[in-house]
């Protein structure tokens, strides 16, 4: 059962983000702090390879920095980073508690370009803490500190064509290595990373499409939002009736739609045995009134004015996946973070 | 030709595969993806640099210049 902290004004608020590397984190987190306004920046005049990321209302840390084995520790305990006997979950319960509280702390950085830890740097309390990285939901003690619980999942397809896409023309790499990199970490991923998605309120699921058969570039993309029934900070999002099933194409008369269109799902469904609705979307955009338009057949999305989900899109239009459902569902889940926030705190953050 | 440290990463990872045990092949593989998501993040960073408007790089550094001032009223 979900137990309501009495947060009072001016307390921290913590957020979880739990993903694997090359998931496409960073682009969520510029569209979630984008919610807030201002734009993320490293700290300035520390350590230039610090993960941390600041604005007016948010910091972001990566968890990576409670590496407890370095790049050498783990070769020499033949661990991978996603095992949590190479991460320091006491350390990141004491610094996430101590943020929570009001307290500044000085957080360890692990260099992703060197792999050594690097000397620490300070945090100091900030009204939106967003933990980011691979176990954010692993530790019962972290896992309570979290207000709310984000798992980016994507399917083995679709993380293989992103990664030669990302990897290919890397001097060394090839389809055998990239493949070989996936499956050997897999075992870990399926045992420690994974599992947490049945912790988390809000789950992205990034599927292949069912629209074009046979895609394999991960281009067009099947992207579901599974959202926890029966939370008290925040309740679904949902097309035309909250409830009933619907599968919807919005191409037709008013809206010229270019191939392979664009079909959306709504409907409850159990997830780990759990109450969820989904919300689902298939295909790409191709126009900004198409998005408006769908837009404007969703309920209950926590925004503050009309258009502003496209008004959010259109703002970070070169971010990746702008023209299909993981842009549109990363800025929805955004807006659910501030309406947790909001509620949490009872203060109103102002429209950007 | 000298190495990059991904290839390098790469040879060390097939050897650790064809040699060692199952978690050595893992660790070693996680390795290569630590390195390639940092390479990856550096590239883009560049890009994302790259592409900004020359103009706007130029006002960060003198934001009193004739170009670059701004009167919000």
């Amino acid at each position: 059962m979900l137990v309501i902290r009495a947060a009072g004004p001016g307390q921290t608020v913590v957020i979880g983000l739990a993903a694997d590397s090359g998931c496409g984190k960073s682009t969520f987190m510029r569209r979630v702090t984008g919610v807030f306004g201002g734009v993320p920046k490293p700290p300035s005049g520390g350590n230039p390879d610090s993960n941390t990321l600041i604005s007016d209302m948010t910091t972001v840390i990566c968890l990576d920095d409670y590496h407890s084995l370095d790049r050498n520790g783990r070769k020499v305990e033949k661990v991978t980073a996603l095992h949590p006997r190479a991460q320091n979950f006491d350390l990141m319960y004491e610094q996430v508690k101590a943020l929570k509280n009001g307290q500044s702390v000085q957080k360890p950085i692990y260099n992703h370009v060197t792999g050594a830890l690097d000397p620490p740097e300070e945090i100091t309390p900030p009204k939106i803490l967003i933990v980011e990285g691979l176990h954010p939901f692993f530790d019962d003690r972290v896992n309570d500190l979290i207000d709310f619980r984000i798992y980016l999942d994507i399917s083995d397809a679709t993380k293989f064509a992103w990664k030669i896409q990302r990897d290919m023309e890397e001097r060394g790499h090839s389809l055998e290595s990239i493949k070989a990199s996936i499956e050997s970490r897999k075992p870990d991923f399926d045992a420690y990373i994974d599992p947490q998605k049945a912790k988390a309120d809000v789950i992205i699921q990034v599927l292949p499409t069912d629209l074009v058969p046979d895609e394999k570039e991960g281009k067009i993309l099947r992207v579901r939002l599974i959202q926890k029934e029966g939370r008290e900070l925040f309740s679904p999002s949902y097309l035309f009736d909250e409830g009933s099933t619907i599968s919807w194409v919005p191409c037709g008369r008013k809206l010229t739609c270019s191939f392979p269109g664009i079909k959306l799902f709504y409907g409850p469904d159990t997830y780990y045995g759990e109450d969820v609705s989904v919300l689902e979307m298939d295909g790409q955009f191709e126009k900004l009134e198409e998005l408006i338009y769908v837009e404007s057949h969703l309920s209950n999305t926590s925004t503050k004015f009309y258009g502003e989900i496209t008004q959010q899109m259109l703002k970070n239009s070169n971010f990746p996946g702008s023209k299909n459902g993981t842009g549109l569902f990363q800025v929805i889940t955004g807006l659910k973070v501030r309406e947790v926030y909001e509620q949490l705190t009872q203060r109103e953050v102002a429209r950007v | 030709t000298q190495k990059g440290p991904i290839e390098g990463a790469i040879t060390e990872a097939q050897d650790a595969c064809a040699t060692g045990s199952t978690d050595e092949c893992a660790a070693a593989w996680d390795t290569v993806e630590e390195l390639s998501a940092a390479a990856a993040h550096k590239r883009d960073n560049a890009k994302t640099a790259q592409q900004s408007d020359p103009l706007e790089q130029y006002c960060e550094g003198a934001p009193d210049a004739d170009e670059c001032r701004v009167y919000e009223d």
